[in-house]
């Protein structure tokens, strides 16, 4: 198997040196400095449609890594308000498409730099704006949330809207009640969530279904100890955590899983130190970056997973993340005032 | 930029000169045809040229969210509510334009839900025999795709979604014609028949056993049945269930399963219609949990080292303790045992089964 990439890099066996337990801060840092260079290479063309969801993963990683300095805060706002339609909505990228997803990284970041001043400036009443864009998204009949007007419904875009309200104060804009009984309505017999009603529990889906639970005060409606079980079962014997049942195991599960027992105060009931071992296993410790599984090519969006999953189970150095945000704590404590 | 399976290329691999040109190449050309399309989106250009480069550009690149949007304003241009037949351009042409897309990208959302929109507009706009039609062939796609990859999430999400379509369309047809609703019946019949095949196939799907857990609830709606026949069909689950267990004890999916038929014995479990097979008496739910039991000592004798069958053992018993309280003492002491045996070959979850064994305690002491 081709799975090491390099001298003391990921895929080797067990019984490492105590140094592959140590996060590579340094090489992230300059990883994702490095994104926005890399302009000579097709991929970064073909993924114009995450750029903003990229900045909002990049800057997260950067402030939980404690180098919230290391993009230049000016630059980042003059882009993502360049992203911004004159309907409220944000696109991936000036001149795409405003969608309930990027929209919502704007609003993080925004709140991450304390950018709405820039905002209003630019754009007077923008606050409101955003709100009500996202506002008229959600399905006053059954209480869902769509992604942009051409109508995909899932329970991702019902967290993303009730996320970015709640940063804004504006959570008065929608539904809550009838959100949540949506939500309620997309929990399975296994005790997870899906996308929608019936569809299958997903960890990702289970993420976003107990981060709007969460967010809107109503966690007392999950079967926690139901939930936690299917959860706990996600941990592989390598430490890392799948999607689904018979899934192979993928960093960014670190963060779905985790945060999701996290806001059960089901934590412990998978083995930290060997996720943790996992996560490092897949980083990249010469040129920086995390990848979904030791050996693989990294990314920004596995990055910042793997780093907010070491940052929940208490790695060393890292500033401390709030599961329900997937921001630094420091922030959303600030932007929600005493959470 | 979000990569899954692909391997690190080492950085002692530095790309030649060649590949560093071809690159720049293909760089200058995807930007071109991109600058080009969004150009025509910009000014609002709604023909079939307009439409054949949003084809090239989304073969080269399918997550590029804003040009499906602005190929479903060229489509909704180009098709309105008038008879396929005098347009040169048809819901036929669009979903074959799909197919090899899908097929390339099955896990690409915008392709699904483009799809989904296309037959919609079918939906609206085409006789209701023709649109039934396009639904009936989809049947056929997903159950290709699934065929390729039996746990896609997007197919097995389509499916219900199409199937949900066709008992719309369907039950309108029927009424129209003022027979019964068979025909609705009959798709819940058939895809009760498809998660069985599935299931045959590959025990451990478990994207099978979860549909198969929504069928049942609906089909038993259709079909009317009383009592006695959901008890037949609830003993059929059981006995099917135990004998995939027996063949495999080590598949979680199955344990899922098997752990979604206990919850109809468990009187603190909200039993709602749309997720029941049938709701047992006390003195049935004791008679199969102690069956249950039984035969879950006898599979532990068997498989020491199989920690899924102690798990089943705990959540049993556990719910054989409040269904019958007299047992509870009999019972605590294996739970113990149980818990005990389950924090040895269950490391990962230690502090789970320790939780879960603390929990015992106060129980009992209550
Ligand atoms: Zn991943």
């Amino acid at each position: 198997m081709s799975l090491v990439s390099g001298p003391g890099r990921g895929g080797a066996d067990d019984d490492k040196l105590p140094e592959e337990l140590m996060l590579s801060v340094d090489q992230h840092v300059k990883y994702i400095q490095s994104l926005d260079t890399r302009k000579d290479e097709l991929e970064y063309w073909l993924t114009e449609h995450l750029r903003l969801n990229g900045l909002y993963w990049g800057l997260t990683a950067l402030h939980l890594l404690g180098h919230p300095e290391a993009l230049p805060r000016d630059d980042v706002l003059t882009f993502v308000l360049s992203c911004m339609h004159d309907n409220g909505g944000f696109g991936a990228a000036p001149g795409h498409d405003a969608h309930m997803l990027y929209t919502v990284s704007a609003v993080q970041i925004l709140t991450t730099l304390d950018g709405f001043d820039e905002l209003e400036q630019k754009v007077p009443g923008g606050k409101a704006k955003i709100g009500r864009y996202i506002a008229n998204l959600q399905d006053r009949e059954t209480g869902a949330f769509a992604g942009d007007e051409w109508g995909e419904k899932d329970t991702r875009f019902l967290y993303g809207a009730l996320n970015a309200l709640s940063l804004m104060h504006l959570l008065d804009a929608v539904d809550v009640d009838k959100a949540v009984h949506h939500v309620a309505a997309c929990a399975n017999f296994d005790g997870g969530y899906g996308a929608g009603p019936g569809a299958e529990s997903h960890s990702g889906q289970v993420f976003t279904c107990v981060g709007a639970l969460t967010i809107a005060g109503r966690s007392d409606l999950i079967d926690r100890d139901r939930l936690g079980a299917w959860l706990s079962e996600r941990q592989l014997p390598n430490g890392g955590l799948n999607g689904r049942p018979e899934k192979l195991e993928d960093v960014c599960y670190s963060w779905w899983v985790a945060s999701s027992l996290a806001m059960i105060d089901r934590l412990h009931w998978i083995s930290a130190d060997r996720l943790q071992a996992f996560i490092l296993k897949c980083q990249d410790a010469e040129l920086g970056g995390i990848a979904d599984r030791p050996g693989d090519a990294v990314d920004v969006f596995h990055t910042v997973f793997g780093i907010a999953g070491l940052s929940l189970i208490g790695h060393p150095g890292l500033e401390e993340v709030d599961p329900a945000y997937c921001m630094p704590k420091a922030v959303t404590r600030r932007a929600l005032g005493g959470r | 930029m979000a990569s899954h399976g692909i391997p690190r290329v080492s950085s002692s691999e530095v790309p030649t000169e060649q590949s560093r040109l071809k690159e720049a190449q293909k760089i200058v050309q995807y930007r071109h045809l991109a600058d080009l399309v969004n150009h025509k989106y910009g000014e609002g250009q709604l023909d079939i040229d307009s439409l054949s480069l949003t084809s090239k550009l989304l073969t080269k690149n399918p997550e590029y969210y804003s040009i499906w949007n602005y190929r479903r304003r060229i489509l909704q241009h180009l098709m309105p509510n008038s008879t396929p037949t005098t347009n040169s351009y048809s819901y036929e042409n669009e979903l074959k334009f799909l197919l090899p897309l899908l097929i390339q990208f099955p896990k690409c959302y915008w392709i699904w839900n483009h799809r989904v929109w296309v037959l919609e507009q079918a939906d609206t706009s085409l006789p209701l025999e023709a649109a039934l039609a396009f639904w009936r062939e989809e049947l056929g796609l997903v159950s290709k795709m699934l065929a390729r990859d039996s746990r896609n999430f997007h197919g097995w999400r389509y499916r219900r979604l199409v199937v949900k379509h066709l008992e719309a369309l369907c039950s309108n047809h029927d009424v129209a014609e003022g027979s019964s609703l068979r025909s609705t019946h009959q798709i819940v019949e058939d895809e009760f028949d498809y998660t069985t095949k599935m299931i045959e196939t590959n025990l451990s799907n478990f994207s099978a056993w979860h549909n198969r857990s929504l069928l049942i609830p609906r089909l038993l709606d259709n079909r009317q049945a009383g009592r006695d026949e959901r008890k037949v069909m609830f003993e059929s689950e059981l006995a099917l269930i135990h004998k995939a267990l027996y063949t495999d004890p080590y598949d979680q999916s199955l344990w899922y399963y098997h752990n979604y038929l206990l919850q109809h014995f468990d009187p603190a479990q909200q039993q709602s219609a749309t997720t029941t097979i049938y709701s047992p008496s006390n003195e049935e739910s004791i008679h199969w949990l102690r069956h249950e039991l039984d035969l879950l000592r006898e599979l532990c004798d068997d498989e020491d080292g199989c920690r899924w069958i102690y798990q089943a053992l705990v959540e049993c018993s556990t719910i054989y303790t409040e269904v019958d309280r007299d047992t509870q003492h009999t019972l605590t002491r294996d739970l113990q045992l149980w818990l005990q045996k389950l924090q040895d070959l269950d490391p990962l979850r230690f502090k789970r089964w320790k939780d879960a064994e603390a929990g015992l305690l106060v129980r009992t002491k209550a």
